[in-house]
């Protein structure tokens, strides 16, 4: 009879421990995710508040986190002082340029493999070596070469090398979805009269369209974000949104936190909306296409 | 459509060169070399002839808007006795040892609490992210202004939770002081990547593995050390070599914190190269710098990605 009533009794004491222990997880692991994502935010938040501050609350011990009377007045300043209208315009007009050309010139590439496996071993050893290859080892010899053929300080010179260097991850993830294309409709296509080349266009295109729009913003926010051939290679008159911080942190310019954090801002929304549409194929690009890390 | 929009008299006299086109554009053998031809254009004007270039450069003593000869390792020679130059060699090893550590350690331990039963799992995922997805340059200048000497919210906040003395370091000014705030912002930006990357490999790891793990009576420690940490080393393998990679070619995040300063305490390769080669115009330097290690970085590439294949077969 006492053993009878014992069972019971451990029984519940055990499931209570478990009950508290698991509990005692759950509390430790959003404290680490909270304490993880202050960290990763916090940063955010600061820069937004700090854009809609009034200069005096920049220099308080201890900070001003909310502005008691945000005001947009340094936007404004960024676009009258700081010709930041002209550097958005420049960054958006190189970014899609870019992603036009490296569609352009990937898709057949892409093609190529996925249909015939033709140049494949070559390609997939450049996009290793490019992987590999600092940035820095091209910019020297690029600089001199766009020097001497007056393409410094152009759209056209950047354009070219996003271009380039997109390649190899349109190529990859092109390749991808052309291999998920089934390759009877193509032929369908064929036999019915079609040519090749028109089979891609009208056939394959409009299918894969989708495919096409992930590679396109890919393109888009690498080229957005890219810094260190922005610097070297464009001038006062193309230097895009990213180049503009450097105005900023080159000394004796301590006034102009609030325009800084509005650039920050301004230059960070489109990547931040295109990341937003990618969402799904973030991950995947994050794992092959990675360009830092 | 273009065939289509042509006169039809035009195009019936036309036919027979226009079938032939056709025709040999419907082989692979044709069209295959010119779908290539573009990329491989363009990838040999601007990746293989600079980075011969470079090559040469490096070998050579060119100065900007001077015949340059040929000096064999002579820059690879006098760059090793400058002092900026070792201290360079010595900030990539700390920068790049300490960063890729941190992340290491830190990704996984984020990418197990992200693996539990989570609220608001997928917001807490994109806002993970966030730090990778932004301009790393932008993010940069907005850290820039987080450690500023005078109102430095990173000093408040560590003197609030008792973990700076009032006054707080001059971030930006002192030499390790520069260096941890470097670290710090590459640990920011390249942490996310390590926590996804790692997520992806924990979620792929089979359940009744650690089934049968608990059934034998292995306890969380035992799991995690025995099942998870083993079958998460090709992941892992892959995750530290391309992050080493770019976080020893890093440029943006010193080039706008600190400029490579005080006095050359946090220059990477990178950052020194552009320095040396065009703001100086010493181009032969410049370049030997930038390809100071490219040998070492190949046999590090080759060595992992053979480990990694080892791992996957």
């Amino acid at each position: 009879m006492a053993i009878a009533l014992e069972r019971p009794r451990v029984a519940a004491r055990r499931a209570r421990r478990y009950r508290l222990r698991r509990g005692l997880g759950h509390v430790l692991t959003y404290l680490g995710l909270l304490a993880a994502l202050v960290f990763f935010l916090g940063p955010f938040f600061w820069i937004l508040t700090t854009s809609l501050k009034g200069n005096e609350d920049f220099f308080t011990f201890p900070p001003v986190w909310i502005p008691a009377d945000p005001s947009l007045s340094h936007y404004l300043a960024l676009f009258t002082r700081s010709s930041g209208a002209r550097y958005f315009t420049n960054s958006l007009v190189i970014s899609s340029l870019s992603m036009f050309a490296a569609l352009a010139v990937s898709l057949p590439t892409a093609y190529a493999i996925a249909r015939w496996r033709f140049g494949g071993g070559l390609l997939s050893t450049f996009l290793l070596v490019l992987r590999m290859l600092p940035a820095i080892a091209l910019i020297i010899p690029i600089y001199i070469m766009y020097k001497m053929l007056g393409m410094t300080n152009s759209y056209l010179g950047l354009v070219v090398v996003y271009t380039v260097l997109y390649i190899p991850f349109a190529v990859w993830l092109l390749v991808g979805f052309l291999r998920d294309f089934p390759v009877e409709i193509e032929e369908a296509a064929m036999i019915d009269g079609c040519s090749r080349v028109r089979a891609l266009v009208q056939v394959v295109i409009p299918i894969i369209a989708p495919g096409l729009a992930v590679v396109a913003l890919f393109a888009f926010i690498a080229t957005w974000n890219e810094f260190l051939f922005a610097v070297v290679l464009t001038g006062i008159e193309t230097k895009t949104m990213m180049v503009l911080v450097t105005s900023f942190t080159s000394g004796g310019t301590d006034m102009f936190y609030g325009e800084a954090s509005a650039s920050v801002v301004l230059g960070v929304l489109p990547a931040f909306a295109v990341a937003f549409m990618l969402q799904r194929y973030l991950v995947k690009g994050l794992a092959l296409g990675g360009t830092k890390g | 459509m273009a065939i289509g929009t042509l006169p039809a008299a035009r195009a019936h006299a036309r036919l027979p060169w226009r079938t032939r086109v056709r025709e040999m554009l419907d082989r692979e053998r044709v069209l295959g070399p010119l779908f290539i031809t573009p990329a491989l254009i363009l990838i040999a004007l601007l990746v293989a002839y600079p980075f011969c270039m470079a090559l040469y450069f490096a070998l050579s003593n060119a100065f900007i808007g001077r015949p340059s000869h040929f000096v064999g390792f002579r820059n690879f020679v006098n760059l090793w006795d400058a002092d900026a130059f070792r201290q360079t060699f010595q900030n990539a090893f700390v920068f790049t040892g300490i960063s890729v550590a941190f992340k290491l350690v830190l990704g996984i331990s984020l990418a197990l609490l992200l693996n539990q039963q989570l609220w608001f799992k997928r917001m807490i995922r994109g806002a993970v992210l966030l730090p990778w997805v932004i301009p790393t340059a932008l993010s940069t200048l907005g850290w820039w202004w987080m450690f500023n000497s005078l109102y430095s919210v990173v000093n408040w906040t560590g003197i609030s939770l008792g973990l700076l003395d009032p006054p707080g370091p001059n971030w930006l000014g002192q030499r390790h002081y520069a260096m941890a705030a470097v670290v710090t912002v590459n640990i920011w930006r390249g942490l996310p990547f390590f926590a996804i990357t790692i997520l992806a490999g924990l979620v792929a790891i089979p359940k009744e593995l650690y089934e049968a793990a608990q059934a034998d009576g292995a306890g969380p420690w035992a799991r995690f050390w025995y099942v998870t940490l083993p079958m998460l080393k090709p992941v892992l393998a892959v995750v530290v070599l391309f992050s080493t990679i770019f976080t020893f070619s890093d440029f943006n995040i010193v080039y706008v914190l600190t400029h490579g300063g005080p006095i050359n305490a946090t220059h990477l390769f990178a950052t020194y190269s552009r320095m040396i080669g065009l703001e100086s115009g010493r181009i032969g330097e410049g370049a030997a710098v930038s390809l100071y290690l490219f040998p070492l970085l190949v046999f590090v590439v080759w060595a992992q990605l053979r480990f990694v294949r080892k791992q996957a077969y």
